[in-house]
């Protein structure tokens, strides 16, 4: 008794005919609006519904008339409709050049990326409606016949819902769609959906339902709307965050363990568009200071005009061996011309120098959602190559993970400054005047496509400078250079602060002549990233800001490089999760004598600084007064800055994730049931075949007795042979007790095989009856 | 149902999916409105579950074997809100032969189907029961149902055939017919038909025939006979294959009929195949053939089982003779 009619009933009502024929103008209609609104086409007035109607009826009718009849209705509608394709097959061309139009422009309004193109043709904007229009109601015959083939004949809801979710899920996913379209397919699935049962058993009266229904579920669908919040919720996004949080963290390099992993060896600025965050956590940082600090990941050295990169391998030939630790051979060779000091660690070594008693700071640093291959940290790190564990500093730019190390821990000097007069000494101090001629060398390069514009900026910047000194009127951050430039005597003061307080004044002078937007749109194919944002657009976030910062600093001679990395605030606690959200893009300057110094340039930053000191909690006990000198590794005999990878505990997350347990669970439970029916079955024919006849004919009788609550028969041997075996002196032979056994089993397969498959696993794995 | 609700599940699950990763505006509509749909097909539902009965009967009390035994069941859903589906789960079984068959008819009220005739074809003889072990209501989802009072389980007789050609075994005479047994009454009294016999102590000495007495020179007693009526006790064995039975039962039928027809009022014997308990039907009309057909064939029938002729049989009322007639499946009734 169970399947729906499969053939349309003869002659049907006029209800019927009203309601299938609303279900299937809503399904079309809803079908072919969201894409119209989705891809902001532009048709013929009033056409869209007009063509909907008719399609909706004549398909109606050829679906509800007996089967030779609708043939009858269906064949000249396919030759009108392969003749129209014929004879319009130009202007169904250029519908299709205008539906492409549509859907590209779209979509690079929602990516914010790409190019918007424009059909070639010259029509009148009337014109390019008619052939729209032509296209899409020509579209319209195919995909009506397919929905009323599926609402009208065969009346599934799941064939039409196959049929029109795929239309509107990708709009309503990306780039939107109108709410009216979205409305009516949610009530022609709501009604279909709600009378499927009653349409399986009789088409007739399921007309009044839906007739009677589709009111209610408009003024339902009316409600839910007034009260579904615009916005996601919170917790949606949170949830969102923490998957793809897993997702990410899936992600495993195919590096074997303890090989260095391979990061983007470019900052592509090209795809540089309007900033887009999925809000999951890029880094999770425990540390001993507090405030904001600065971690950074990639720097770039050589910029082409589309992106930023890394020095070639071959520039750091002339430093070879390059002070890696543990690739060199013999403690001269191991030492090199930087005599064993990576770059990175010059400011800290030399606030160490100047400060010994200062203590230092621990930061751990586990990446969760940023690029694998780099360790983001923050800086005036202390920690040395040697003492790196998991990690590896790559040449003067970066820190490589390791593949298989998470978590990182570091070491920070805290508090270093150039102003502070700390100065590299002994050993680090020649390292130090090596490296700096090779920073010289190798970070004033600006790249010819952008100089004109740069210099064309150092030339505004002068100028203001110059009304500045003139005293005819400047921005106060001109004063403040002026300022800041100069000693109190008026003669200058030291190169490293000039130098500062100049990549500050071009900093300031950014965020004077360019809005900080970042929906700013990706710049044009073929334009220079930097000439475009200085000469044309004026806007953009730190990606901008710091790419021209570094070009005009070397444009002035100061040896600057791009950084990017993330920004974290870090809360009393010590601990933060710091999100995508929060990645940014800066610069640094070297300084001489010093090393490297981080700039903020970006205005939405305000007075944000990487140089600014963040306060240090209670550090742990500092080492022994042991000034660092001419020694690759730090004298100190308490805890080393090993960083180790060290697991972040964080008491409310579970060590077993929880997408492990419940197919664990599912697993385990699943075997439970396998084992127990394997022992009930076990335990049954042992009780049946045992030793005494007399027990096993009645464990066979109360076998049976249970199989009869599922439909077996008591066989009327073994009810006899159970009568006799309790109740007559008589004994029960071997014979009758395995007649009786195979008689049970036998019922007991014939049930098994009698149940509907729900009920026979329930039978055979809750019940454990066979 | 398990099914449906794996759908809804299913739906649920991309509409949670939906909400969390869509950044379109109103993403949480899907998820408000599959929360909300079964809800509001259970509010347009429930009046009418609610009101929802079954009830079960028979149109005939008994159909000849071989036919269709038909039962209907009507439900009753008074008002315009009904529920879209009841599905039922029914058994039929044949009391005597232990045939069972499940049954699971679907009725929807919203479209109007107020009723549905189940049956099948009843090959053998025996009470066709049909009994009603779960009915539900549900609403339009198909996901919330409520259970539906059971109505009480319906019986029809499967009754047998009449044969056309059976021998008859002499059939005793109507009381006062021709050839009909005499036996002295009790008492003597007046009387058309007596034997003489001698004088016994105790006899009246009305009842001396005084003109025969001188000539035979000893007492002679007149005694007064009245008709003999033999009692007719149809005994048949009530186990055997379903075969057997039905040909057994369709010669007990045609030699009941034939006695009635006669106006020979008689009993139907069987033993309990089990316990050996004689049961004993009088049968005077067609109505008490049918209620004692009823009666023996609501009794389940083994294999194999205790004969009737192992039992003594008594006929409540009967003081004189017992004509008994065992009716087999083949051969004529001993």
């Amino acid at each position: 008794m169970r399947g729906r009619a499969a053939s349309p009933p003869l002659g049907r009502g006029p209800l019927a005919l009203l309601g299938d024929g609303i279900l299937l103008f809503l399904a079309l209609w809803g079908t072919a609006a969201t894409l119209v609104t989705a891809f902001d086409l532009t048709l013929l007035s009033r056409a869209l519904p007009l063509g909907c109607g008719v399609c909706a009826l004549v398909f109606l009718l050829a679906f509800s008339l007996p089967r030779r009849y609708g043939l009858l209705v269906l064949c000249p509608v396919g030759a009108v409709w392969a003749l129209a394709l014929w004879r319009l097959w130009d202007v169904l061309v250029l519908g299709e050049v205008q539906l492409r139009c549509g859907v590209v422009n779209a979509f690079v309004t929602w990516l914010g990326r790409g190019t918007y193109i424009e059909p070639v043709a010259q029509l009148t904007p009337h014109g390019w409606a008619a052939a729209l229009t032509a296209l899409v109601l020509a579209a319209l015959v195919p995909l009506a016949c397919v929905l009323a083939l599926a609402a009208v004949y065969l009346r599934s809801f799941w064939a039409v819902l196959c049929l029109t979710l795929p239309f509107a899920i990708i709009p309503w996913c990306t780039v939107g769609a109108g709410w009216l379209p979205a409305m009516a397919l949610a009530l022609c699935w709501c009604a279909m959906a709600l009378t499927r049962l009653a349409a399986r058993q009789g088409r007739r009266g399921t007309a009044k339902i839906t007739l009677a229904l589709l009111p209610a579920l408009a003024l339902l669908l009316g409600l839910i709307t007034l009260v579904t919040p615009a916005q996601r919720p919170q917790w949606a996004v949170a949830a969102q965050g923490r998957i793809t949080d897993w997702f990410s963290g899936l992600s495993l390099s195919a590096a074997p363990e303890g090989e260095l992993l391979q990061g983007e060896s470019t900052v592509d600025l090209s795809q540089a568009g309007p900033l887009r965050f999925s809000g999951r956590t890029a880094l999770r940082v425990e540390t001993d200071l507090r405030g904001r600090i600065y971690l950074r990941g990639f720097s770039g050295a050589v910029y082409d005009g589309a992106s930023w990169a890394p020095l070639a391998e071959e520039a750091y030939a002339g430093l070879e061996p390059f002070a890696i630790a543990g690739t060199a051979q013999g403690d001269e060779a191991a030492q090199g011309l930087l005599r064993g000091y990576q770059p990175m660690n010059y400011p800290a070594l030399a606030d160490r120098a100047a400060f010994p008693g200062k203590g230092y700071a621990a930061c751990t640093v586990e990446n969760l959602g940023a690029d694998p291959a780099y360790v983001y940290f923050p800086y005036y790190i202390l920690s040395q190559p040697d003492e790196l564990k998991g990690a590896a500093f790559v040449h003067d730019g970066s820190m490589a993970r390791e593949q298989g190390v998470d978590t990182h821990t570091l070491y920070i000097q805290p508090g270093c400054s150039p102003d502070s007069g700390a100065r590299l000494t002994g050993e680090a101090a020649v390292s130090q005047r090596v490296y700096e001629s090779f920073v010289y060398a190798a970070y004033l390069d600006v790249p010819a496509q952008s100089r004109q514009a740069v210099e064309q900026t150092i030339w505004q910047l002068d100028e203001e400078i110059f009304s500045a000194l003139s005293g005819d009127g400047s921005p106060a951050y001109i004063q403040g250079y002026l300022q800041a430039a100069q000693t109190h005597d008026g003669t200058w003061t030291g190169e490293n602060a000039f130098y500062l307080a100049l990549a500050r004044l071009v900093g300031d002078y950014l965020g004077d002549i360019a809005r900080y937007d970042p929906d700013t749109p990706a710049v044009p194919e073929g334009e220079d990233f930097v000439s475009y944002f200085l000469t044309q657009s004026r806007q953009g976030y730190c990606m901008h800001f710091a790419s021209a910062a570094v070009l005009i600093l070397r444009q002035l001679g100061v040896p600057a490089r791009y950084v990017s990395g993330y920004v974290a605030d870090i809360p009393a606690s010590g601990r933060a999760d710091v999100p995508d959200s929060n990645a940014h893009a800066w610069v640094e300057i070297y300084l001489s004598g010093y090393g490297w110094e981080p700039v903020e340039v970006t205005p939405a930053y305000g007075d944000g600084q990487p140089t600014v000191q963040p306060s240090v909690s209670p550090t742990p006990s500092a080492p022994q007064e042991t000034a660092v000198q001419a020694q690759p590794t730090p004298s100190a005999s308490q805890a080393q800055p090993t960083p180790s990878p060290e697991a972040w505990d964080s008491p409310a997350e579970a060590d077993i994730p929880l997408w492990l347990l419940i197919p664990a669970a599912a697993v385990l439970a699943l075997a439970v049931l396998a084992l127990r029916r394997y022992l009930a079955r076990r335990g049954r024919l042992a009780r049946m075949k045992g030793d005494d006849p007399r027990r096993g004919v009645i464990a066979a009788y109360r076998y049976l007795t249970r199989l009869e609550r599922w439909g077996g028969q008591m066989p009327p041997p073994v009810l006899q042979a159970a009568q006799k075996a309790s109740f007559s002196p008589h004994p029960i032979t071997r014979p009758e007790q395995e007649a009786a056994c195979a008689a049970a089993l036998e019922q007991a397969g014939t049930v098994d095989a009698a149940l509907s498959p729900l009920r026979r696993l329930i039978f055979r794995y809750l019940a454990a009856l066979y | 149902m398990a099914r449906r609700w794996i759908a809804w599940a299913g739906v649920l699950t991309a509409a949670l999916a939906f909400q969390i990763f869509a950044p379109a505006p109103l993403s949480g509509f899907p998820l408000l409105l599959t929360l909300l749909l079964p809800l509001f097909s259970l509010g347009i539902s429930l009046p009418g579950m609610l009101r929802c009965a079954l009830t079960m009967a028979c149109p005939a009390q008994s159909v000849p074997r071989g036919e269709e035994c038909v039962f209907t069941l009507a439900l009753s859903a008074p008002g315009p809100l009904s529920p879209a589906l009841v599905e039922l789960r029914a058994e039929r079984v044949n009391l005597l032969t232990g045939e069972r068959t499940v049954l699971r008819p679907r009725l929807s009220p919203a479209v109007g189907e107020a009723g549905r005739e189940v049956g099948g074809a009843a090959p053998h003889c025996g009470v066709a029961e049909l009994k009603v072990s779960r009915a539900r209501a549900y609403d339009l989802l198909g996901l919330f149902f409520r259970p539906l009072p059971l109505p009480a389980p319906a019986r029809v007789l499967v009754r047998p055939k009449a044969e056309e050609e059976i021998a008859l075994p002499p059939l005793p005479a109507r009381s006062g017919a021709e050839g009909c047994s005499l036996r002295p009454r009790p008492g003597n009294g007046p009387g058309e038909d007596y034997e003489l016999r001698e004088f016994r102590p105790g006899d009246s000495l009305r009842s001396v025939h005084w003109k025969l007495t001188p000539k035979l020179d000893e007492l002679v007693v007149r005694q007064t006979l009245e008709p003999l009526e033999e009692a007719v006790a149809l005994t048949l064995d009530a186990f055997g294959p379903p075969e057997v039975l039905d040909r057994t039962l369709d010669r007990l039928y045609t030699l009941s009929l034939a006695l009635l027809e006669r106006e020979i009022p008689h009993h139907i014997l069987w033993a309990h195949p089990v316990s050996g308990a004689v049961s004993c039907c009088p049968v005077a009309r067609r109505g008490d053939l049918t209620r004692c057909l009823f009666l023996l064939c609501a009794q389940p029938a083994p294999l194999s089982g205790r004969s009737i002729l192992d039992c003594p049989i008594r006929l409540p009322g009967a003081a004189g003779a017992v004509r008994r007639l065992h009716v087999t499946a083949d051969g004529e009734p001993l």
